[in-house]
C-alpha cells in the first residue's frame, strides 16, 4: 500500500504502517467483555443499571470527546449484539404458521439491518487522509489525457454546459470527445462548435458501457476522464487528479465526489432543501473515504480518471450489470489494481428533478449492485482483499433495503390489525433490550456522519422507494441477467404543484394499513388489556412508521419547477448602470453622472444563465433596465444586459433580480465558465452537524408543515456556519490561471510558479468537534444512575417484572377481583368519611342503618377469608376487610357512648388500612 | 439363560407342630386404625367448598387380613355456622355406594364426629371413601364462591380394621408378599434368620434383596430386625438365609438333600410356629448357591424363575431389580424432559375448586441451575362452557406464581401451550410444579343451579420442562443427603456403592446390610443399581476403583471402623481431621453423653474423592437401626455438616469438622454468568475501557497509513 504522506524516517514499510494481523489479534481481545457484555444474563435491576452505564458511556464519548467516537462504536455493536442474541434465542414466535412467517420475516429485516450498521460502521471508521500530488513536470511530459462525454438523449442545452467545462479544463494535453449514442446531428454540430471530437456507433450495444468501450478502442489516450452530459468538471480537474497517476503506477481510478447543485426531490418536495446535506453527501464524504482507506473507493461513472491500461486489463468497462461503474471497480480491485479518492468536488451535476426521475434512477442503481451482489458475490470474489469484499458487500447489499423496510413498516399492522406476533416478548424485555440498542446506534450514527447525514432522513428516503426496490430487487435476484439500461431524465420543467399518484400508491396504500392499526390501536387496548403495555408499544412503532410514510407520502407532492436553469449561490464583484442613462459629456456641463460615476459596485448573490441576484448597498433605486459587468476569477468581464424583475429593500441594501436579455452564444458559454468551472465552486455546502432529536424533529416538522402555506420559494434553513473553506487558491502571474496543485510550473501557460509551490492540505471537510453540554449532561447522569445501582440503590422495578415473583398482568378472575376491590374500597372510603363527618360539631347524624348498609357492603363485596389471589390483591383484601371491620367496631361504639377520641382512634386506624389497601391494589395491578 | 427346576411340597419339611401332633393356636381377631394423615397421605385436612363439594379417599385392604367385621370409619370434621342445617348435609360414599349422611348443624359446627360402619361386602382391595357436601346459605339464590360454603374434614379421621390374619400360602409366584404387601400400612416388617456364621456371599445376598424388596416397597419402608433366636422368636415375616450348613434353620425348613453345589434354592413357607408369617428361606450348598439364590429372588423377571412353594436356581441371566415403584420419578438427567419421563399421567381437574395439580421435579442434589434459569412449556386442554372473562390457568413453581393465561376459548382446547420462564433463583434441586385451573362455568347464574363437574382441564403429560443445570458440590456435605440420598442413591449408572464389611461380619452387620439395601432400593431409580459388599481385607474394595461410593458401618465397641479409617486405605483423612474429630467426640460425648450413633460424610481416596459414608453405633446390633434413622425420611432433612450424632432421643447433633472441597467441574460459563452477575458495572467499565483501547488501536493503525478515525 502506498501513503502520500512524506517519509517518516527510517523503519521497514511494514513497521511503520503496522501490522494488519497485529490489529485484528487486538480487536479480537478487545472484543471478549464486549461479547460477555452481549451474552450477559442479567436480573432486572442489573439489566437497566447495565444499560444505563452504557448508554452514558456512549454519550460521553461521542459528545464529550468527539475524537474518540469510535470507542462509542464497539459499545454499539455490542448493544446490538445482545439485542440480537436476545431476539434470536427468546423471542421468535413459532407457534403457528402466521405467526411463524411475521417472526421470521421481522428478524430477517433486523439482521439485514444489523448487518447494514455494521457495514456502515466499518466503511467510516477509518478514514483516508489525501492531499493532492502535485504535477512536478514540464507540461509536456504529462500524459495525454482523453475526456469522455457519453450522450444519448440529453438535451443540447446540458450537454453544452458539459462540453464547456470540460474544454474549459486547465491541462495541456487532453481531447475532449463526446459519445453520441443518440447519433444527433445537432450534437455533432455542437462538439464541432466546441472543439470536441465526435465519436457515435451504429448500434447502442452495451448502453453506456459499450459506447465508454467502444471510444476506447478508437481513442490513445493515457487517462480517460469520464463525465456525465450532466456533470461539469471545473478547470481544476485534471491538475488535481492526474498526480495520483504519476506517483503510483498500479493505481487505475481517481475518483472524485458527485456534486449536485439542485436539491433532489426529497429535499425538494418537503422544502428542506439548504436544511439536510444531499442524500448523496453521505456516500462521497463519508463511505467513499473509508473505502479509500480500504483501497476500494468505488468508479461512479463520472467524475473520475481511469487509467487506459487498466481498463484493457479487465477487458473494458463490464457490460453485464447495469451499474457498470461499481463493477468496473469491483474487476480492477479483483485484478489487483489500486484507486484513490478524492474529496474535493471537481465537477457538478443535475440531481433528478421529478420524484418519478429519482425513482427510475435509484431502479438502475438497485438493479445492477443487486446484480453485482448476485452474479459477483464480493465476499467470496478472489482478489480481493477482506476489507474490500466487507466494503463492496455492504455496498451492493445496502440496496436490498426495500424488503427489510417494508417489514418494518407493516410489522406493527400485523399485530395490530390481525393478531400476529412478529416477535412474542413481554414489554419491559422489548424496552431493556431494544432501548440501548436503538439508542447507541443512533447516538453512534449521528456521530459517525456528522454533517454528512441527518439522523431519522435516510429512513424517509428508504420509505419512499422501498416498494419499487423490494420489487426489483427481489427479481434481479432471482433472475440476475441483464437488463435494461435506463437513462435517467433531466432537465424537466413544470409549472404547477402535482401530486404523483401513480408513483405514490404503494406508500398510500401501506399507509393506509398503518392508520387503520393506529384507528384499532385504543379499541384493542380496551378490549385486550392484558397485552395493553404491548399494543401502547407497538402503536408507538405504528405511529413512527406513520410520520415516515406521511413524511414519503409528500415526497410526491411535486413542487412547480418553473425554471429552466437553476440558480447558484455565487457570489462575485459585479458592476451595474441604468441601461438608458445618460451620461456627462467630456465638458462635464451638466448634472449627469460621468461614465466611472454611473457604474454602481454590487455583489452577486446567485447566478442563473438566465438571470442574477444581486446586493446593492447604496440603496438608490434600479430602473426598468440595466448594464452589468460580471467579473470572471480569470479577470476576463462578460458585459451583459438585463431587466430587474423584482427588487426588495433589506435594511439598507437593495437586493435586486435580474433577468438576462438574450444572450449570445459566448456570452452563454462566458456565463458557464464562470458559473461551473472556478475549482472553489462547489466547496460553500454548509449543513448543520446532526443532533438526533432536532433531526427527528425536522421528520415530523416536514409532514405537518405541509399543511401550512408556504412561499414559491418554500423555507430556507438556517444554514450555520461553513464547513469547508474554500481552496486557498492562487493565480499564474502570466495567465491568471489558478493553481490548485501546488505545481511549480503554470499548466496552462508554464510559467514558473515555483517559488510559491508547496502542496497544500486539502479540507477534509472537517467536522465540528464542540462538545456538547447537555448530551455530556445526560451521560453522566445515566453513568451516574447506574453505579447508584450497583452500589445498593434499588429502585422498585422487579416488580415490573413478568417472570418473577408476582404475576404481573391481572388475569381471568383477578382481573374481576381487582375491579370489585376497587369499587368496595371506594364505597369504604366514601363511607368513613360520612363518619367523619357526622363526628364534627353540627354535622349530619349517623343514619340508623348504617351499621346494617356496611355489613351488606361486606357481604356484596365477599370481605371474608377468601382464596389466595396474587399477593398485592390478597394483601389489599385483608387491608380492605381490616378497615371494614374496624368502621364497623367503631360505629358499635360510637353508639355505645363510647369517648369521641376513641372512636377517633379507630377511625384513624381505618384511614391508615385504606391507604394500605390503596397502594396494595396499586402494587397488585401491576 | 435361565435354568429352572421346579420343586414340590415334597421338598418342604413338615412343620414341627405337625411332627409333634401339636397345632398352632388358631390366630386371634387384631384391630388396626388407619389414620387418614399417616396412613392413607391425605395431606393434611381436606376442604369442602361450593355447594356441592366432592373429596376422595382412598385405602387398600391388605393381603393378610380376613376381615371380621364391618371396619368403621371415625369421621371429624367442622364445618361453616353459615350452613343452613336443613340443606346441608355430608354424606359417605364407599365405592359409590352411600353408606352414611350426617346433618351439618349446629351441633357440629366444631368438633363434628361421625361414625360410619362400612359394609364388608362392599370394600375390595383398592376402595375409594367419597365424601360428598351439600352445602348451603341461602334458601334463595346461591353462590357457590361464597367463602361460607365449607366443611373441613380432618386429618385425624381414620377408619378402624378388626381382621383375622390369614394363614400364609407357599406359593412363590406371590413375591415379594408376603415380604412387602403392596397393599399393606405402614413399614413391612422383616426379621432375619442369618447363618451363626455370615460370609460376604451372604451379605452381597442380603443386600440384593435388600435393594429389590425396597423397590417394591417403595414409599413404605422395609423395617428388618434381628431376632433374639430361632424362628419360634419371630413376630413378623422373615428370611432365612445362609447355606445349608451354615444356617440350621433351612433344614428345618425345606429338604436339601437334591441341592448341588452351585445352585440356589428358594422356597416361601408358613412359620411353623405361626403360619399367618411367611418364611422366605433362601439358600444352597455353598456361597455360590445362596447368592444365587438370592438373585433369583431379586431379579425382575423372578416369574419366570420361581413357582410354587420353592424353587431351584441354577443361573439368572438379568439380575437387575424390579422397576421403582416411585411415582413421579426424579428428573431424568438431562435438561430437556416431559412429565411422562417422570412417571407423570395426564391429569385432570374439574370444578369451581378444582384441586392443584402438583408434579414434584426432583432433580440430583448437586444440580445447581444455571444462572439463565428454564423454561417449562405446559400443555393442556380444557372443556367447553366455561367463562372465558374469567377461566385462567395458573403455574407456579415452588409456591411461586410464575405466569397465568386465560382459557379464552368458548368452545373449549385440546392444544394449548403456555410457555413459563423460570428465574434460576427459585428452582432447587427438590422443586415443585404447580399447575392451577381456576374454572368458572359460562353463564353462571347463582339462582339457577348449575354443576361445575361439566367444566375441566387436563395437564398433558407431554408438558416438557427445560431446566438446564451444572452439577457440582462442595463436599463432604451431609446435607446432600436430603436430595434422595445423593449421591449414595445409586442413580448413577457409572457409580456403585461398596459397603466395607468386616472380615468375620456379624448377624448384626448382616441386618443392617439388609437394611441398607432396602433404604438404598426404595430411593434408587436406576435400572441397574450396583450394590456390593466387600471385606475390608480385600484389596478390591479400594475405593479407588471408578467412581464407587463407599459405606462404612460397624460398631465403636470394637474399634473396628476406626482402625479402617486410620489405615488410610480407605480414606485420605488428613491426621489434622482424625484429631480435629476426635477433640469433637469427646466434646460430643461430654455435652449429650454417649451418641445413639455418628454419620460421617468423608474422602475417599478413589477418583471421585468425596464419598465415603461412615454409620457407627456403640453395639453393632444397633446398626440396622441406625440406617434406618439415616435414611428416615424426616430425620434426613435436618442432616448438615460433615459430622452428624445421632442422640438417644432422636435429636441430631451436626457439625463441621473437615474441610470442603468443590467437587464436580463448575462449567466456566456457569462460573462467569454467575461473576458477571455479581459484578455487572464492572463488565460495562471493562468493556468501554476495551473500546477505548480499542479505538487507540486502530488510531494508531490508521495513523500510519494514513488515516484517520
Amino acid at each position: 500500500m502506498h501513503t502520500d504522506e512524506p517519509d517518516r524516517g527510517a523503519g521497514s514499510e511494514d513497521e511503520r504502517q503496522g501490522s494488519p494481523a497485529a490489529l485484528w489479534f487486538g480487536l479480537v481481545l478487545i472484543a471478549i467483555p464486549m461479547v460477555v457484555y452481549a451474552l450477559l444474563d442479567l436480573p432486572l435491576r442489573a439489566h437497566i443499571g447495565i444499560s444505563l452505564a452504557m448508554m452514558g458511556m456512549g454519550l460521553l464519548l461521542t459528545r464529550a470527546v468527539p475524537d474518540w467516537r469510535l470507542a462509542a462504536v464497539f459499545l454499539s455493536l455490542a448493544a446490538s449484539m445482545r439485542y440480537l442474541y436476545w431476539r434470536v434465542t427468546g423471542t421468535l414466535a413459532l407457534d403457528s404458521f402466521g405467526n411463524s412467517a411475521a417472526s421470521l420475516m421481522l428478524l430477517g429485516a433486523e439482521l439485514y439491518a444489523f448487518s447494514m450498521m455494521f457495514g456502515g460502521y466499518f466503511q467510516t471508521a477509518v478514514m483516508r487522509r489525501r492531499s493532492v500530488i502535485p504535477l512536478d513536470m514540464a507540461p509536456e511530459l504529462l500524459p495525454s489525457v482523453d475526456v469522455f462525454v457519453p450522450t444519448y438523449n440529453e438535451p443540447v442545452g446540458v450537454l453544452r454546459r458539459t462540453l464547456v467545462g470540460c474544454a474549459a479544463m486547465d491541462y495541456p494535453d487532453k481531447l475532449v470527445w463526446v459519445l453520441d449514442d443518440g447519433r444527433r446531428e445537432e450534437v455533432r454540430h455542437l462538439a464541432a462548435e466546441l472543439g470536441c471530437g465526435y465519436l457515435t456507433r451504429s448500434d447502442n450495444a452495451g448502453a453506456k458501457a459499450g459506447n465508454l468501450n467502444a471510444a476506447l478502442g478508437r481513442t490513445q489516450g493515457t487517462l480517460i476522464a469520464i463525465f456525465d452530459a450532466d456533470h461539469v468538471p471545473v478547470r481544476s480537474f485534471l491538475q488535481v487528479t492526474v498526480g495520483f497517476f504519476l506517483k503510483e503506477a498500479e493505481l487505475a481510478l481517481v475518483q472524485t465526489p458527485h456534486h449536485f447543485y439542485n436539491p433532489d426531490p426529497v429535499e425538494r418536495n418537503l422544502h428542506m432543501e439548504g436544511v439536510l446535506p444531499p442524500e448523496q453527501a453521505f456516500f462521497y464524504h463519508g463511505i467513499q473515504r473509508g473505502n479509500d482507506f480500504w483501497n476500494g473507493a468505488f468508479f461512479c461513472g463520472s467524475c473520475a480518471l481511469l487509467r487506459r491500461t487498466a481498463l484493457e486489463d479487465i477487458g473494458g468497462i463490464p457490460t453485464t450489470t447495469v451499474t457498470e461503474d461499481a463493477h468496473t471497480s469491483l474487476k480492477l480491485h479483483a485484478a489487483g489494481w489500486q484507486s484513490a479518492y478524492l474529496p474535493i468536488p471537481q465537477a457538478a451535476g443535475l440531481a433528478t428533478e421529478r420524484f418519478a426521475f429519482h425513482i427510475t434512477q435509484r431502479l438502475r442503481w438497485a438493479r445492477g449492485m443487486t446484480q453485482i451482489f448476485r452474479t459477483e458475490v464480493p465476499l467470496l470474489k478472489p482478489g480481493l482483499s477482506l476489507a474490500q469484499r466487507i466494503t463492496y458487500s455492504a455496498a451492493a447489499a445496502h440496496f436490498l433495503f426495500g424488503l427489510p423496510r417494508l417489514v418494518f413498516l407493516i410489522a406493527p399492522a400485523l399485530f395490530l390489525l390481525f393478531g400476529l406476533y412478529p416477535l412474542r416478548a413481554e414489554v419491559l424485555d422489548v424496552l431493556v433490550y431494544a432501548i440501548p440498542h436503538l439508542f447507541l446506534a443512533t447516538v453512534c450514527t449521528s456521530a459517525m456522519h456528522g454533517n454528512r447525514r441527518h439522523s431519522f432522513w435516510p429512513e424517509v428516503y428508504e420509505t419512499a422507494l422501498a416498494p419499487y426496490t423490494a420489487l426489483v430487487t427481489t427479481l434481479t435476484l432471482l433472475f440476475p441477467g441483464q437488463q435494461k439500461f435506463v437513462v435517467t431524465t433531466k432537465g424537466e420543467q413544470s409549472d404547477k404543484r402535482i401530486y404523483d399518484w401513480s408513483k405514490a400508491w404503494p406508500v398510500l396504500l401501506i399507509g393506509a394499513f398503518a392508520i387503520a392499526s393506529l384507528v384499532v390501536t385504543p379499541m384493542r387496548m380496551l378490549g385486550i388489556p392484558e397485552e395493553r403495555g404491548t399494543t401502547l408499544l407497538v402503536g408507538a412503532w405504528n405511529l413512527y412508521n406513520i410520520l415516515l410514510l406521511g413524511a414519503a407520502a409528500f415526497v410526491a407532492l411535486e413542487r412547480p419547477q418553473r425554471r429552466s436553469e437553476w440558480r447558484i449561490p455565487y457570489t462575485c464583484n459585479v458592476w451595474m448602470r441604468d441601461h438608458d442613462i445618460e451620461l456627462a459629456t467630456d465638458t462635464g456641463q451638466g448634472v449627469a453622472p460621468s461614465e466611472e460615476e454611473a457604474w454602481r459596485k454590487a455583489e452577486a448573490m446567485d447566478l442563473s444563465e438566465s438571470g442574477i441576484r444581486l446586493r446593492l448597498w447604496d440603496g438608490r433605486p434600479v430602473s426598468d433596465r440595466v448594464d452589468l459587468l460580471l467579473e470572471l476569477d480569470d479577470g476576463e468581464v462578460v458585459a451583459l444586459t438585463g431587466q430587474p424583475v423584482n427588487q426588495v429593500e433589506e435594511h439598507s441594501e437593495l437586493l435586486v433580480g435580474v433577468q438576462f436579455d438574450a444572450l449570445s452564444t459566448a456570452q452563454r458559454d462566458q456565463l458557464i465558465r464562470l458559473m461551473f468551472t472556478p475549482p472553489d465552486t462547489w466547496l460553500r455546502d454548509r449543513y448543520r452537524e446532526d443532533a438526533p432529536l432536532r433531526s427527528a424533529l425536522s421528520v415530523v416538522g416536514s409532514v405537518f408543515g405541509m399543511f401550512l402555506p408556504f412561499g414559491e420559494e418554500g423555507r430556507r434553513a438556517d444554514q450555520g456556519e461553513p464547513l469547508a473553506q474554500a481552496l486557498a487558491t492562487r493565480r499564474c502571474t502570466q495567465c491568471g490561471t489558478v493553481d490548485l496543485a501546488g505545481t511549480k510550473l503554470c499548466a496552462a501557460c508554464g510559467v514558473s510558479l515555483a517559488s510559491a509551490a508547496a502542496p497544500f492540505a486539502i479540507n477534509r471537510g472537517a467536522r465540528t468537534r464542540r462538545v456538547q453540554w447537555g448530551a455530556v449532561l445526560t451521560g453522566v447522569v445515566f453513568v451516574g444512575l447506574s453505579a447508584s445501582m450497583a452500589w445498593g440503590w434499588s429502585p422498585d422495578v422487579d416488580r415490573l417484572a413478568v417472570p418473577n415473583n408476582a404475576p404481573v398482568s391481572i388475569e381471568g378472575h383477578d382481573r374481576v377481583r381487582y375491579h370489585e376491590l376497587v369499587q368496595a374500597h371506594r364505597e369504604l372510603r366514601q363511607s368513613y368519611w360520612t363518619f367523619r363527618a357526622s363526628l364534627l360539631p353540627g354535622g349530619p347524624a349517623l343514619p340508623a342503618t348504617w351499621g346494617e348498609k356496611l355489613f351488606w357492603l361486606q357481604r356484596e363485596y365477599r370481605l371474608h377469608e377468601g382464596d389466595k389471589r396474587s399477593e398485592g390483591l390478597w394483601q389489599a383484601e385483608g387491608a380492605v376487610r381490616g378497615a371494614m371491620l374496624t368502621l364497623m367496631s367503631a360505629e358499635k361504639e360510637y353508639r355505645s357512648g363510647a369517648p369521641q377520641e376513641r372512636v377517633d382512634e379507630m377511625l384513624d386506624s381505618v384511614h391508615r388500612l385504606l391507604r394500605e389497601a390503596a397502594t396494595h391494589m396499586k402494587k397488585g395491578r401491576q | 439363560m435361565i435354568a429352572t427346576t421346579l420343586l414340590h411340597m415334597v421338598l418342604i419339611v413338615p412343620p414341627a407342630w405337625a411332627q409333634d401332633d401339636e397345632a398352632p393356636l388358631e390366630p386371634a381377631d387384631q384391630v388396626r386404625v388407619v389414620t387418614f394423615d399417616d396412613d392413607l397421605n391425605t395431606g393434611g385436612h381436606m376442604m369442602l367448598q361450593g355447594v356441592t363439594a366432592y373429596g376422595t379417599v382412598t385405602f387398600t385392604r391388605p393381603r393378610g387380613w380376613d376381615l371380621t367385621a364391618d371396619p368403621e370409619l371415625d369421621l371429624r370434621f367442622e364445618h361453616s355456622a353459615a350452613l343452613l342445617p336443613d340443606q346441608s348435609n355430608l354424606t359417605i360414599h364407599l365405592n359409590d355406594q352411600p353408606v352414611g349422611s350426617v346433618r351439618l348443624d349446629a351441633d357440629n359446627v366444631i368438633g363434628g364426629q361421625l361414625s360410619v360402619r362400612l359394609p364388608r361386602g362392599l370394600i375390595e382391595d383398592h376402595n375409594r371413601l367419597s365424601l360428598v357436601a351439600d352445602q348451603s346459605y341461602t334458601l334463595e339464590c346461591e353462590d357457590p364462591f361464597d367463602p361460607a360454603l365449607w366443611t373441613r374434614i380432618s386429618d385425624q379421621s381414620s377408619i378402624r380394621f378388626t381382621y383375622r390374619p390369614v394363614p400364609i400360602e407357599s406359593q412363590l409366584l406371590d413375591l415379594p408378599y408376603p415380604i412387602v404387601d403392596e397393599l399393606g400400612y405402614g413399614a413391612s416388617q422383616v426379621a432375619l434368620v442369618g447363618p451363626a456364621s455370615v460370609s460376604q456371599a451372604d451379605l452381597n445376598a442380603l443386600a440384593q434383596l435388600g435393594l429389590a424388596f425396597g423397590r417394591q416397597a417403595a414409599w413404605h419402608h422395609v423395617q428388618v430386625a434381628t431376632p433374639a433366636g430361632g424362628l419360634d422368636k419371630v413376630n413378623t415375616h422373615a428370611i432365612v438365609l445362609g447355606t445349608v450348613d451354615g444356617n440350621p434353620v433351612v433344614n428345618d425348613l425345606v429338604d436339601t438333600s437334591d441341592l448341588k453345589a452351585g445352585q440356589g434354592l428358594v422356597a416361601l413357607v408358613a412359620n411353623p410356629w405361626n403360619p399367618t408369617f411367611g418364611v422366605l428361606v433362601v439358600t444352597g450348598k455353598d456361597d455360590a448357591g445362596v447368592l444365587i439364590a438370592a438373585q433369583g429372588v431379586s431379579a425382575n423377571d423372578r416369574y419366570d424363575l420361581l413357582s410354587g412353594a420353592a424353587a431351584l436356581v441354577d443361573t439368572v441371566d438379568d439380575t437387575s431389580p424390579p422397576a421403582t415403584r416411585q411415582n413421579p420419578l426424579p428428573a431424568p438427567n438431562r435438561a430437556d424432559f416431559a412429565l411422562s419421563d417422570l412417571g407423570v399421567e395426564d391429569r385432570t381437574v374439574r370444578g369451581y375448586y378444582a384441586p392443584t395439580i402438583s408434579v414434584p421435579i426432583r432433580f440430583a442434589g448437586d444440580a445447581r441451575p444455571r444462572p439463565g434459569g428454564g423454561k417449562v412449556y405446559v400443555r393442556y386442554g380444557y372443556g367447553a362452557q366455561l367463562d372465558i372473562r374469567l377461566s385462567t390457568l395458573e403455574v407456579r413453581l415452588n409456591g411461586v406464581s410464575l405466569r397465568s393465561v386465560a382459557l379464552e376459548d368458548p368452545q373449549g382446547s385440546e392444544d394449548e401451550v403456555l410457555e413459563v420462564e423460570i428465574p434460576a433463583d427459585i428452582l432447587r434441586p427438590d422443586s415443585r410444579l404447580d399447575v392451577v385451573f381456576h374454572l368458572f362455568p359460562r353463564d353462571f347464574d347463582p339462582c339457577r343451579y348449575i354443576s361445575d363437574k361439566m367444566i375441566w382441564g387436563t395437564l398433558y403429560d407431554t408438558t416438557e420442562v427445560h431446566a438446564p443445570m451444572d452439577h457440582y458440590a462442595t463436599l463432604p456435605d451431609l446435607g446432600k443427603l436430603r436430595h434422595r440420598a445423593w449421591p449414595f442413591n445409586l442413580e448413577d449408572p457409572q457409580a456403585g456403592i461398596v459397603v466395607v464389611a468386616p472380615d468375620a461380619p456379624s448377624q448384626a452387620h448382616a441386618s443392617a446390610v439388609l437394611q441398607l439395601g432396602a433404604e438404598l432400593g426404595r430411593l434408587s431409580v436406576a435400572t441397574a443399581p450396583d450394590l456390593s459388599v466387600r471385606s475390608a481385607s480385600d484389596e478390591t474394595a479400594s475405593p479407588s476403583t471408578g467412581k464407587n461410593r463407599v459405606v462404612l458401618m460397624g460398631a465403636e465397641s470394637n474399634g473396628w471402623v476406626e482402625q479402617q479409617l486410620d489405615n488410610g486405605v480407605l480414606t485420605a483423612r488428613s491426621q489434622d481431621f482424625t484429631k480435629e474429630l476426635k477433640a469433637d467426640k469427646s466434646l460430643i460425648q461430654a455435652t449429650v453423653g454417649t451418641p445413639y450413633g455418628t454419620l460421617e460424610a468423608a474422602r475417599t481416596q478413589g477418583e471421585d474423592p468425596y464419598n465415603l459414608l461412615v454409620l457407627r453405633t456403640p453395639e453393632a446390633v444397633e446398626l440396622s437401626g441406625m440406617v434406618r434413622r439415616v435414611f428416615d425420611e424426616e430425620r434426613i432433612l435436618e442432616l448438615a455438616g460433615n459430622l452428624a450424632v445421632l442422640e438417644p432421643g432422636g435429636g441430631i447433633d451436626t457439625l463441621d469438622v473437615a474441610e470442603r472441597v468443590a467437587v464436580g467441574k463448575v462449567p466456566v460459563v456457569s462460573a462467569a454468568r454467575f461473576a458477571t452477575r455479581r459484578n455487572w458495572l464492572l463488565v460495562a467499565l471493562i468493556a468501554t475501557i476495551a473500546a477505548v483501547l480499542g479505538t487507540a488501536l486502530v488510531r494508531e493503525w490508521a495513523q500510519r497509513r494514513s488515516g484517520e478515525v
